[in-house]
């Protein structure tokens, strides 16, 4: 036999995929090359309601009837609103402290969570959220997707864990088939919150009676209400209750012109307000001011929900925030004016 | 395959570099960089708009803070976009465009928290601004301003106002001090002054804070910084699009190369194929040719068949078809061994040729062998390809092979069967062939004697020693006279030196001319026979000499022709001429005595059959002169035919009549000395009965005498005659004893009975004379020794007693260790226990060992006088224990002591209680602190505690107790209980005693004493030191456990009270006695004792007497003497007996001076219960009493209500499943009935007192149905009786109280008693 052992014959006969391979690899390189080689990338949109208004100069403006969002995300974060496996014994959902019929809130002085576990301070509402420029009463959040994380685990509301929610939602075959159609990676703690914030941005109440009235219908409001709204300015109401949700724009102190707190009594850490997060002493007893969208629903009232009426509300803020008297009249015209605020939920009057 | 590693590497390394060049010219993301650019101008554009509306607001022109949150937020999302783009950049780092970047966000981060306090500040401000004028005006408006304060508050509202617009220090003190006048001036309640004032304080305060803010927000450098960073960014965006053209331009160059390089393969491919092509046409050509000649078949690597030739399936039977893709394996003829392939697939596998001869097998199963030659041809890699196999048929001269193998097999096997070594050498007297008993015999191996010279190796030297040359061999001159060569009386040499006879034949074959070819020679070593035929001859000689010494006659019977030969002595026996004889056998029996002769011909027949080895007979025979003689003989069967009979028999005859005369003497005396002995023994016997009597009468009477009130003189002389008197009554005991060992009339018996309370019983009794002798006495049971056994316990105590008694006597100082231990080495149901009784005393010399076992001797006469006593004590002793079945045996050191000891296998009745209390553990753990400067006493007690796994440490003096008490106090582990010897030197145990009551921190341990001599008022002392047991040694080991029990507060196992005497006559019951006695002094004596016990008696003169008053009264027991006149005591018992009626039982105890073997026995089978021997034994008397009483049942008779049949005391069984096995339950109605009974009795008392019936039958029937709970049945029966009887009064109702309170405290007893 003749010497005809190359080596190359032999690798070659023994591989002849990887041949293959190499070749549909270089002449892919090459055409690359030839093409110069673009990718596609997109920028983040930043989703927040407030860009997706118009300037708005005066004291407030209406709500937008609705908001560019995502409508599947939407309708996988109101699944996951409503899943009480979000908590640790498929007790709670974020629905059960914040009732959409009912204003957003549970109207409890403090809301239960996991094992009667009660919180710290007032539910603030979800409704109109997304136009809050931080969220919790002392602003520990500075989006909507951050604030998901603190009921998930906090141990008195939802005591629950993200490897827990994943591995509980898991189970259900619809989750990971839902968020694989929206999410690149799947179902993930990020696309959760995601899903819920994109739900909860959607949660705008508009075409009150106040937003009638702004968008020129005169007849919308009752003279009381008309006044009320004046006295609400003249007072200096709208001084912090301003921008498009009436409020949620800033912190403000707790008792300017008086010690509230002295005065209540029974001062609890979470009474520190904004303090809390930045432990800045100027910052003691600063709240992010509330929404005045739909007030009316969202008794009781203040962080700590001390005021158990719309009445009582507007007098404490009248001596300790405004530091002037209110006679009667005027604070039944203001409150009938802050009832007018009360809006449409996806159509449907609240 | 290093070159292709290699060429892999490459491969690899060429790809890797492919990826990497890619990966760095994408570095460069134009798209992206225009998006970052945007966002730079964006984020300074935001930036520039948040300025703006932060002055805005400050302004009022800015009606709410939405657009002022949405820029923030803007700004917020530009930032984070140009993290997401570009995380490398814009990022928290450590690089130069991160630390800028991190820079930013911290200016940044600044800002927006100036802007949220601004937003703050500024809303309140504003407010305040907002009302400030009107409540100003508000103020006015009120009715009491007076027009300067109006004008003040005009002035103060312009200020205020200015203020807003220009804020300066001087302008604001002006407006507080304005404000304070104003509020000074006002009256005290106008709160809107108050509210003013507060508004003043608001816009002083944050006018200038807002301010500070917005100026503070505005000339942050958030817009520069961004500036800066941009700059940094731009630089380091050139420098890579820089960098990613360089690496673009590498990658296309790389990509090209390898192209190339793979179009250069392709190419070389095509021609390798071409050149494989031509190969394989090559081979092909080659085949051609080979399968014209020969067998050819080609496999593949694995083996497969992938061509044969015409030859092929010509030579197997198979056709082409049928091998092609089959192994060559379907020709395997199962010839071959596996390794035999392996071999040739190994040689082949390595690209070897393989040549071998083949058996196969053709289709038909016949075999054909072929001469294969293998031929790999191997592939470029070296692995073989094809193997060609090309085979010759060989089958023919296989065939031949194995015949001619066969034959010369066949011949080599004769040679080796023939049992004789062999060897041929060839004409120059080399050797040729050699069989395997040749190379055994001559030590040489085959293969190294082939080829030498055969004579100059095995055959040079003669049988006397001398050379042998080659040219005087024997053999070859031999052969050469005459052809063949006989000859025994030659030697060989073996290889290693050695010489050995042989016996040889030797046989050569010659060529035509006459030439030696060939040289055969067999031969044998015939060393064995030679030494057989020398040691034949001694024998023979020795034989002869030895009959001839013996006076044996000789004798060889041949049974089939019935002749036997008898030697020259036989008829020098018969008395006649010493010449040999050859009679029939009739002849020979003609001769024997006609009393013998049956016998004698009778004991031949077994031996005949073979039933027997030997023929032994001894008769008489008539000599010669008529005289008889006596003849043993003695014969054997040699020969047997094929059925089995006996066809010769031989044997010796022997004189035996001087022995058998002297065998008649001895017979004649043992029985004349047998016949004496029985005589002494009687006599003894005898003597005994008539010692005793009287002896009974001193002892008993003195005892009394002792009693009484006596001089001191007169107790003196008193204590000396009862010592006297006890002496001598030992003495006789001895010599009983002995005398019924000599007459063999000593009988064992074989009872069960408790070995601890026996030997414990022992003890006390000989603790008394060691203590005296100031002797430790230590009494050591094992814990697996079984407690419950079979044997005499009587006799056994005796030897002990005597042993133990021995050593005290024997013994001045130190101490006397009694132990049983448990041996191994018998089967089930027994145990082989080893008693031993050790010593400290002078010990025996080793040559008295035997002596002192023998009759009336001591190790030394002069020992006897010293010490006294008969010297028969152990001389019984060791008979008792060879009767036992054992041994006494002795060790001993001259000086330093003595060690006694027997072994015997006693039957086990039921193991120990020991074990039960090991079981209960409720004592484990705990620790004990032990006192005692004697150390073998130390051992002893740590050995028990040990066994109750309680924590023993020992010390050996007063002082190192106190130690370790203090020790273990402070170490936090005090001992819970101390046990002190009560005399140790320095510090006795009395003293430690209260040195530990002394010091409060012992107060936790329990204190017990141990005293070897008790002295009065140690009990008193006791007490007062609060010592909670004191024992007197030696302590057995159930005795030490029960106190340590007790005195932890736990209930005893079982209560061994000790005995005084005055708690037997208080504890007793009071028996009503008849007493059957002939003997005044007996009668007097026996009275008195049973009197002064407490008892009542009545005397009967002999047994008929007895007889009567039993029938007219009631008797608790009789006491009845055996011998008596008129009617003996066994009468007498046989009477009463008879007359008995129904279940009544009357307990009858002889006495009797009758103290022989037996007594008791003919005692018991004439139906009396007990037995006592006189002198009456007051404890023994007691004992017996003491059972009866105890009994209460067999003492009933039908006069004796009052003493009701056995009745259970409890059934827990019954109680437990009527409280459905519920121990809480249980417990608290054992609580209730203990609580409870008491008191009724007291009623019942009471109610007994006052003849308040009523009380009594109330609760007697209350006492009897609580009873009913524990099916307590005497106490019921009790109480029943009590209640029927009630009102009755007298002393059937006191009886039945006292009935009732037995039964109740006996029922309590047992209720705390009662394990769950």
């Amino acid at each position: 036999m003749n010497k005809l052992n190359s080596e190359t014959v032999r690798w070659i006969k023994s591989k002849p995929f990887a041949l293959v391979a190499l070749l549909v690899l270089v002449a892919g390189l090459v055409g690359w090359l030839l093409q110069g080689g673009k990718t596609q990338q997109t920028a983040t949109q930043w989703p927040a309601p407030l860009a997706q208004l118009k300037p708005g100069f005066e004291v407030t403006q209406p709500l937008p009837p609705q908001l560019k969002l995502d409508g599947d995300k939407v309708a996988l974060g109101a699944l996951l609103f409503n899943d009480v496996r979000l908590s640790l014994d498929d007790t709670i959902s974020c629905a059960s402290c914040h009732v959409l019929s009912a204003g957003g809130t549970d109207n409890r002085y403090r809301s239960v969570g996991v094992n009667g576990g009660v919180g710290g301070v007032n539910a603030p509402t979800v409704l109109n959220s997304g136009f809050n420029f931080v969220q919790f009463w002392d602003g520990r959040a500075a989006s909507l997707e951050a604030q998901v994380e603190g009921p998930v685990n906090h141990p008195k509301e939802m005591a629950a864990n993200w490897p827990l929610v994943l591995r509980k939602l898991g189970k259900d075959a619809a989750y990971p088939a839902a968020f694989s159609k929206l999410y690149a990676d799947g179902m993930t703690a990020t696309n959760i919150k995601d899903a819920i914030a994109t739900f909860e941005r959607s949660l705008i109440t508009p075409n009150s009676r106040f937003d009638q009235f702004l968008q020129g219908n005169a007849a919308a409001l009752t003279a009381p209400e008309k006044h009320g709204y004046d006295l609400f300015q003249s007072y200096g109401c709208a001084s912090c209750h301003q921008g498009v949700n009436l409020g949620g724009n800033m912190f403000e102190k707790m008792g300017l012109m008086g010690d509230y707190f002295a005065d209540r009594g029974n001062v609890t850490e979470a009474d520190n307000g904004r303090f809390n997060v930045n432990h800045n002493p100027e910052s003691l007893h600063e709240f992010r001011v509330p929404s005045l969208r739909n007030v009316a629903l969202t008794a009781p009232y203040f962080h700590d929900g001390n005021a158990a009426t719309l009445e009582e509300a507007i007098a404490v803020m009248a001596k300790y925030q405004l530091g002037r008297p209110m006679p009667a009249k005027d604070l039944s015209d203001i409150a009938a004016f802050l009832r007018s605020l009360t809006g449409e939920l996806a159509g449907q009057p609240l | 395959m290093k070159i292709s590693l290699w060429k892999g590497g490459l491969w690899v390394a060429a790809l890797a570099a492919l990826v990497w060049l890619y990966l760095q010219s994408t570095q460069v993301d134009i798209e992206l960089h225009m998006h970052t650019v945007q966002h730079f101008e964006q984020l300074r554009q935001q930036d520039a708009r948040l300025n703006q509306y932060v002055l805005q607001a400050r302004y009022g022109q800015l009606k709410n803070y939405d657009l002022l949150v949405g820029t923030q937020q803007e700004i917020e999302r530009l930032l984070q976009a140009l993290t997401q783009d570009k995380p490398d950049f814009f990022s928290q780092g450590e690089t130069q465009i991160q630390q800028a970047f991190t820079r930013y966000r911290h200016l940044f981060d600044q800002k927006t928290e100036q802007i949220e306090q601004f937003k703050s500040h500024n809303a309140v401000l504003r407010n305040s601004l907002r009302y400030f004028p009107l409540a100003a005006h508000a103020s006015l408006a009120r009715a009491a301003v007076s027009s300067s304060r109006a004008a003040q508050l005009h002035s103060l509202l312009e200020e205020v106002l200015l203020f807003d617009q220009h804020a300066s220090p001087t302008l604001a003190a002006a407006i507080e001090k304005k404000m304070i006048s104003l509020k000074n001036a006002s009256p005290q309640q106008d709160a809107g002054m108050v509210e003013l004032a507060k508004h003043v304080d608001i816009i002083l305060s944050h006018k200038i804070e807002v301010d500070d803010f917005v100026r503070d927000i505005t000339q942050t450098e958030t817009n520069a910084q961004a500036g800066r960073l941009f700059q940094l960014y731009g630089g380091i965006f050139t420098r890579r699009e820089q960098q990613a053209a360089h690496y673009k331009l590498a990658l296309a160059l790389l990509s090209g190369l390898m192209l190339a390089y793979v179009a250069w393969v392709l190419a070389k491919l095509q021609r390798s194929r071409r050149i494989l092509n031509e190969s394989l046409r090559e081979l092909e050509f080659q085949k051609f040719a080979l399968d014209q000649h020969s067998i050819v078949s080609i496999a593949d690597r694995s083996g497969k068949i992938l061509y044969t030739n015409e030859k092929f399936s010509e030579v197997s039977q198979y056709r082409r078809e049928e091998l092609l893709g089959q192994d060559h394996r379907v020709l395997n003829s199962g010839y071959h061994p596996g390794s035999f392939f392996k071999e040739m697939w190994a040689t082949i596998g390595h690209g070897q040729v393989w040549q071998g001869e083949v058996k196969n097998r053709r289709k038909d199963g016949s075999f054909y062998w072929v001469d294969s030659t293998i031929v790999p041809f191997m592939d470029a890699q070296g692995k073989p390809l094809r193997y060609v196999s090309i085979r010759t048929d060989i089958t023919a001269r296989k065939e031949l092979d194995a015949q001619m193998g066969s034959q010369r097999a066949f011949y080599e096997r004769i040679s080796e069967t023939l049992g004789e070594g062999l060897y041929v050498q060839d004409g120059e007297g080399l050797c040729i062939y050699m069989n395997a008993e040749a190379e055994r015999l001559l030590g040489w191996r085959r293969e190294d004697f082939i080829g030498k010279p055969v004579h100059n190796t095995i055959h040079t030297q003669t049988a006397e020693g001398s050379a042998l040359p080659a040219r005087d061999c024997p053999i070859f001159h031999h052969v050469k006279d005459t052809g063949v060569a006989h000859l025994d009386d030659q030697v060989f040499t073996r290889k290693d030196g050695s010489v050995f006879p042989v016996a040889l034949v030797s046989k050569a074959s010659y060529s035509e001319n006459g030439k030696l070819e060939q040289a055969v020679v067999a031969f044998q070593d015939i060393s064995e026979r030679k030494k057989n035929e020398l040691y034949m001859r001694l024998t023979q000689d020795r034989l002869n000499l030895a009959l001839e010494g013996s006076g044996l006659a000789l004798w060889d019977w041949d049974i089939a022709d019935d002749r036997i030969y008898l030697s020259a002595k036989w008829s020098e026996i018969l008395g006649g001429e010493a010449e040999e004889s050859l009679v029939r056998m009739e002849q020979l029996f003609e001769r024997v005595h006609p009393q013998d002769r049956a016998v004698a011909q009778a004991q031949l027949a077994p031996a005949l059959k073979g039933l027997v080895a030997y023929y032994s007979s001894e008769y008489r025979v008539k000599r010669n002169d008529g005289s008889w003689l006596w003849i043993h003989t003695h014969g054997k069967v040699v020969e047997r035919d094929a059925d089995g009979r006996a066809r010769r028999m031989t044997g010796t005859n022997a004189d035996i009549s001087v022995r058998k005369e002297a065998e008649a003497a001895i017979v004649s005396a043992k029985e004349a000395a047998e016949q004496s002995s029985r005589v002494k023994g009687d006599f003894l016997a005898n003597m005994s009965h008539e010692i005793r009597t009287p002896m009974n009468g001193i002892i008993g009477m003195t005892d009394l005498a002792l009693d009484t009130e006596l001089t001191h003189e007169q107790r003196e002389y008193l204590a000396l005659v009862k010592s006297s008197a006890d002496s001598l009554l030992h003495i006789i005991n001895d010599i009983l004893d002995f005398s019924k060992i000599e007459s063999g009339k000593m009988n064992i018996e074989n009872i069960e009975f408790s070995l601890e309370h026996m030997m414990r019983d022992t003890m006390k009794s000989l603790a008394v004379r060691a203590h005296q002798k100031h002797l430790e006495l230590l009494l050591h049971i094992a814990p697996d020794v079984p407690d419950h056994v079979f044997g005499d316990p009587g006799r056994m105590r005796q030897v002990i007693v005597n042993l133990v008694g021995n050593a005290i006597k024997f013994t001045e100082t130190g101490e006397i260790e009694v132990s049983v231990a448990r041996e191994t080495g018998v089967g089930e149901g027994s145990a082989r226990l080893r008693f031993s009784v050790r010593d400290t005393g002078i010990g025996i010399p080793q040559e008295k060992f035997q002596t002192i076992f023998e009759s009336f001797s001591q190790a030394d006469a002069s020992t006897t006088r010293n010490y006294g006593g008969t010297g028969l004590g152990l001389t019984i002793s060791a008979q008792i224990i060879a009767l036992m079945g054992g041994a006494i045996e002795l060790s001993s050191v001259v000086g330093t002591g003595s060690t006694f000891h027997f072994v015997l296998d006693m039957p086990i009745v039921s193991s120990s209680p020991l074990a039960e209390y090991q079981h209960t553990g409720r004592i484990a753990a705990l620790p004990v602190l032990v006192a005692d400067d004697n150390a073998t006493n130390r051992r002893l007690l740590e050995r028990m505690l040990l066994n109750w796994r309680m924590q023993p440490t020992v010390v050996a003096s007063g002082e190192e107790a106190l130690q370790e008490l203090q020790r273990a106090a402070k170490a936090g582990a005090p001992y819970s209980l101390a046990i002190l010897d009560v005399q140790m030197p320095d510090m006795d145990g009395f003293t430690l005693a209260e040195k530990l009551r002394q010091h409060p921190e012992f107060a936790g341990a329990t204190v017990m004493m141990l005293t070897s001599e008790g002295q009065r008022g140690d009990a008193a002392r006791c007490r007062e030191l609060g010592v909670a047991g004191y024992l007197m040694k030696p302590v057995a080991q159930s005795e030490l456990l029960d106190a340590i029990m007790t005195a932890l507060g736990e209930p005893e196992q079982e209560s061994v009270p000790l005995i005084t005497r005055h708690s037997l006559r208080e504890t007793r019951r009071k028996l009503n006695l008849l007493l059957a006695e002939d003997n005044q002094v007996n009668q007097t004596l026996a009275i008195r004792l049973l009197e002064k016990l407490g008892h009542q008696v009545t005397v009967a003169n002999n047994g008929k007497e007895a007889v009567q008053h039993w029938q007219s009264d009631h008797f608790d027991a009789i006491l009845m003497d055996v011998d008596m006149p008129v009617m003996n005591g066994y009468e007498a018992t046989e009477r009463i007996r008879e007359l008995e009626q129904g279940d009544a039982h009357i307990p009858v105890v002889a006495m009797t001076a009758h103290a022989m073997q037996g007594a008791r026995e003919e005692c018991l089978r004439h139906g009396m219960d007990g037995y006592l021997t006189k002198p009456i034994d007051t404890e023994a008397l007691w004992r017996e009493l003491e059972q009866i009483g105890r009994a209460g049942g067999p003492a009933a008779s039908r006069n004796a209500p009052s003493l009701a049949p056995p009745l259970a005391v409890a059934d827990f069984a019954k109680t437990r499943q009527t409280m459905d096995d519920n121990k809480e339950l249980f417990d608290e109605i054992v609580r209730l009935f203990l609580d409870d009974s008491s008191p009724h009795i007291e009623k019942i008392k009471n109610g007994l007192a006052q003849g308040d019936a009523d009380a009594v039958r109330h609760s007697a029937h209350t006492l009897k149905g609580m009873a009913g709970i524990f099916a307590a049945e005497r106490t019921m029966q009790a109480a029943e009786k009590l209640e029927s009887l009630a009102g009755a009064g007298g002393e059937e109702m006191t009886a039945a109280v006292a009935e009732l309170e037995i039964a109740l405290s006996e029922l309590e007893n047992a209720l705390r008693d009662y394990q769950w």
